[in-house]
């Protein structure tokens, strides 16, 4: 685990040291065209391999929506040489976890497992990217059970209100759309569509690989360069932003989801960030955000939860991808004090964004910067972090610089971004919950639009 | 958050209590590849302290299990122990409300909690200068709980939140929270951890403050501290700061006047007896739960593979026979072993594709059960979750808090934070023939209870 030591001692001194650790323990290869980043780590006899594609679901027909998605957790359904069972069983004989994620930017791919079984696991895992033949019938079964989960999540409300809340907030943008997919677009998906959507990401996606296991293990490069079926002629795309056009809001509305026998709100507030937001002010919106919800002493915890007994929780969020971000308050109460929640959240947004108490910015900041550090300590996570960085095309040694980057940003700074990420005025506001509510939210001077949440599946 | 973690434990207790053999790496070299240095004391007021020195970076993780949980709780008082979880971050006469969140978060750590049924569990993860400062916090909020009026009063209006979060607004809550008063019927298990909305809208500070001082004693906590210490030092200022507490000598003689033996005995009404509730969901969500055994056992670790080879991945018999098969009757399906320490609940959970009949697969479970049991568990299928539980074991001790967690746990239900070398043993040695006769000795419908809950019940 000496790549811990040296990542405290980084985040302690200095850049030029940060680089010398990277040259130690971080190595680059190259193989058949790939960059693989393999972080050497022999403190278990376990691998964690990330495939990292430079695509993901923005660039998804309107009526295919979720395919990519599909298509990734799909490839498991068989091949022209194993069935689904066969390929399940031999997997998971070796103990070893698989699975992809996909976001509107990019997708990964992962496999982690015991070292011996590396070769093995890797072996059947390209041999699916090189040869899913994705069974019309088992497709077909895959659909039916996405669908009674999407109908189900009626009773999951939370995930409910998210949901509706990223179609919402993000209208307009080419990022509205949920990366499972919806009701409509998956039963429009074909076996031919997920074929030639696996062959675009195999010939045409540029990959990278991010390994975190001990040095040297033979035959790795072997499997990636011939078994996998990866072009070396694939390029890095950039994520399109052809629709990019925000729908205008009205500060006063609140879009209301009605769902039954609901004894608790769910509030959502939050807005889309541009890609210019996003990359010049990457710690200050990390400041800010944590700043709001980001810990049992963020102000919507105290000033919700501490104070007044509003909540249970409340958090708040500035994310980030390369060309767009998302800002987001999340919290519930019950119905009785939903008007009073969401005046203390204008009113903390408001104040906030005046005058931050001297105290709570040097609390912040010691905060953010130690749980920066704590968030690295596994090896998984700090390679999680490479990714990341790669993908939004920053340098790795940014991550030693953040804690100097933290203590850069000035009061007034952090008042102003609060202020330019939650302005109360440019919210998207949400309401999810006991359609009892429409009223008692009319009556407090809100505009109300109701919303099917069934449109939303 | 300070919250219930009874379903998360579920998987805690089903994997991290987990090592194995594999085919080609032997169990001895998964548990070599495994090693603490660690030293544990018992003080003469009985608190029992584990210390493992881990310098990998200059943090520590600071873990306090107090050995009181839903068990405990007589009727009146249900949720008591995870209310007082939440007061214990209400301060202390050292160090006042607000300060305790404020000393770990601006100092960069984080801390948490969690209540089940026989623990609560307190964690703190911060930088190691700050070891001292938490030390002396923990031990002025074990002897001095402040429990003010006025925040007992917002924080019954949170746990409330937090109660229809969880369990009210959501079919799967609810339907765990009557699995476990239907199987546990009439014995301590049966009363929920959140506890009875009646008792939580009537309990009064002053029966708080006597549960508090009945539990919170240092003969009823085990502490474990992991990460950037020396073992000597951290004795001595645990001995200088928790030395000069009183044990509870009452304590021994009250929990064995509150629960004998023989009250976790299972009193309820089973033979396949079927508990209908109504939900929102337009598909059906069940449970099949079983009679099963308390932690400690061999068949507790029997009934352990057994839910693994029925229920985890796509390869697992249940998933082949009622997801993965020509025609699906489930979206999703489940088995867990839930082993507490005083008895236990074996249970297959799922959900069905819309047109699926609860009857037929109620029935069609049994006779699953018994069928595959004599068919299907091979000595590849056991193999398959020995590789599983090692890797699961192994992954889990990436960071502090990790090992911190697998010791403690094991300290506490075994009386020795090093049993997890006789699991991996007794895990090894287990069966095919021990795993079928499980089967036919538990998985019965004379054993049984079916909980269904959607929209049309």
């Amino acid at each position: 685990m000496k790549y811990l030591i040296g990542l405290l001692l980084l985040l302690l001194t200095n850049l030029s040291y940060a680089n010398n650790y990277l040259d130690k323990n971080l190595k680059k290869f190259n193989w058949n065209g790939i960059e693989v980043v393999w972080l050497e780590d022999s403190s278990f006899p376990t691998y964690n391999l990330t495939v990292y594609f430079s695509g993901g679901a923005i660039d998804e027909s309107k009526n295919k929506i979720g395919i990519t998605e599909l298509m990734f957790n799909e490839m498991t359904s068989g091949t022209t040489r194993y069935s689904k069972k066969e390929i399940l069983d031999v997997l998971e004989f070796y103990g070893t976890s698989f699975g992809a994620s996909v976001t509107h930017e990019y997708s990964t791919f992962s496999l982690a497992g015991l070292v011996k079984d590396l070769e093995p696991s890797l072996k059947m895992v390209c041999h699916i990217f090189k040869n899913a033949t994705y069974p019309v019938k088992e497709i077909k079964k895959t659909i039916k059970r996405a669908e009674t989960g999407l109908k189900n999540i009626v009773n999951n409300h939370g995930g409910l209100a998210s949901r509706v809340f990223r179609e919402v907030s993000l209208q307009g943008t080419a990022y509205s759309s949920p990366v499972t997919g919806k009701l409509r677009t998956l039963k429009r998906i074909r076996a031919k569509d997920l074929h030639a959507r696996l062959k675009h990401f195999n010939k045409k996606v540029k990959k990278r690989i991010y390994i975190k296991a001990p040095a040297g293990i033979a035959g790795v490069e072997k499997i990636i360069s011939n078994d996998c079926g990866w072009s070396d002629n694939s390029k890095l795309t950039k994520p399109s932003l052809a629709k990019t056009k925000e729908s205008t809001k009205d500060k006063n509305t609140i879009f209301f989801v009605p769902v039954p026998k609901a004894n608790q709100a769910q509030i959502r507030i939050g807005t889309y960030l541009s890609s210019e937001q996003t990359k010049r002010d990457f710690t200050k919106n990390e400041l800010a955000s944590r700043y709001m919800g980001g810990g049992f002493t963020s102000v919507l915890m105290q000033e919700l939860r501490v104070k007044r007994g509003l909540t249970y929780s409340a958090g708040a969020y500035a994310s980030a991808q390369q060309m767009y971000g998302r800002t987001g308050i999340n919290t519930f109460t019950k119905n009785e004090t939903i008007v009073q929640t969401l005046n203390v959240i204008k009113e903390v947004i408001e104040r906030e964004s005046k005058e931050i108490p001297k105290a709570n910015f040097s609390h912040l900041k010691r905060f953010l910067k130690g749980s920066y550090l704590l968030g690295l300590e596994s090896s998984t996570a700090f390679l999680k972090n490479l990714l990341f960085f790669d993908h939004i095309g920053r340098p790795y040694g940014d991550i030693y610089k953040f804690p100097s980057e933290v203590d850069a940003v000035s009061l007034s700074e952090a008042q102003n971004k609060i202020k330019e990420l939650y302005d109360w005025n440019k919210q998207t506001k949400l309401v999810l919950g006991n359609k009892k509510l429409i009223p008692v939210l009319k009556k407090a001077g809100f505009k109300v639009k109701v919303l099917d949440y069934k449109k939303y599946l | 958050m300070k919250f219930v973690m009874q379903l998360i434990m579920l998987s805690l207790l089903a994997t991290a209590c987990s090592s194995s053999k594999n085919q080609e790496t032997s169990m001895d070299a998964g548990a070599e590849s495994v090693s603490f240095n660690a030293k544990k004391k018992t003080f003469s007021n009985g608190l029992t302290a584990i210390i493992v020195e881990n310098p990998k970076l200059p943090v520590f993780s600071y873990y306090t299990y107090y050995k009181v949980g839903g068990k405990h709780e007589k009727d009146g008082v249900t949720g008591a122990s995870h209310y007082l979880e939440h007061m214990m971050f209400k301060g202390a006469k050292k160090y006042k409300e607000g300060e305790f969140d404020k000393i770990v978060e601006g100092n960069g750590g984080s801390n948490n909690a969690y209540t089940t049924n026989d623990l609560t569990v307190y964690y703190e993860n911060l930088p190691s200068q700050h070891l001292k400062k938490i030390i002396d916090v923990e031990a002025d909020r074990m002897q001095n709980l402040a429990l003010n009026t006025d925040s007992f009063e917002k924080e019954r209006n949170v746990v409330l939140e937090e109660r229809k979060m969880r369990y009210e607004n959501s079919d799967r809550g609810k339907l765990y929270l009557n699995m476990m008063k239907a199987i546990f019927e009439k014995t301590p298990y049966g009363t929920s951890v959140i506890g009875k909305i009646k008792d939580l809208k009537s309990v009064t500070r002053d029966q708080m403050y006597e549960y508090f001082k009945m539990f919170y004693a240092p003969n009823n906590a085990v502490v474990v501290i992991v990460g950037d210490v020396d073992h000597d030092k951290t004795f001595d200022l645990l001995e200088d700061k928790f030395g000069s507490i009183p044990m509870n000598k009452k304590l021994k003689n009250y929990k064995e006047s509150i629960n004998s033996e023989k009250d976790f005995d299972f009193k309820g009404r089973y033979n396949g007896r079927k508990i209908s509730l109504k939900g929102t969901s337009p598909s059906p969500n069940f449970f099949l739960a079983f009679k099963g055994v308390k932690i400690g056992p061999r068949d507790a670790y029997v009934l352990d593979i057994l839910s693994s080879i029925l229920g985890d991945g796509g390869s697992s018999i249940l998933n082949q026979k009622y997801v993965l098969n020509k025609r699906p009757m489930l979206s999703k399906v489940g088995a867990g072993n839930y082993t507490l320490q005083d008895s236990g609940v074996f249970f297959i959970n799922g959900e069905l594709i819309r047109a699926a009949n609860l009857k037929v697969i109620q029935n069609s479970l049994y006779k699953t059960l018994q069928k595959s049991c004599k068919k299907e568990i091979t000595e590849r299928s056991v193999q398959r979750i020995k590789n599983q539980y090692l890797v699961d074991m192994l992954s889990g001790l990436e960071t502090n808090a990790g090992i911190a967690g697998f010791l403690g746990n094991r300290e506490v239900y075994y009386g020795d934070y090093r049993f997890y070398t006789k699991e991996t043993k007794i895990y090894n040695s287990i069966t095919v023939d021990e795993l079928k006769a499980a089967c036919g000795k538990y998985l019965t419908k004379k054993n049984s209870i079916f909980l269904s809950i959607w929209n049309k019940n």
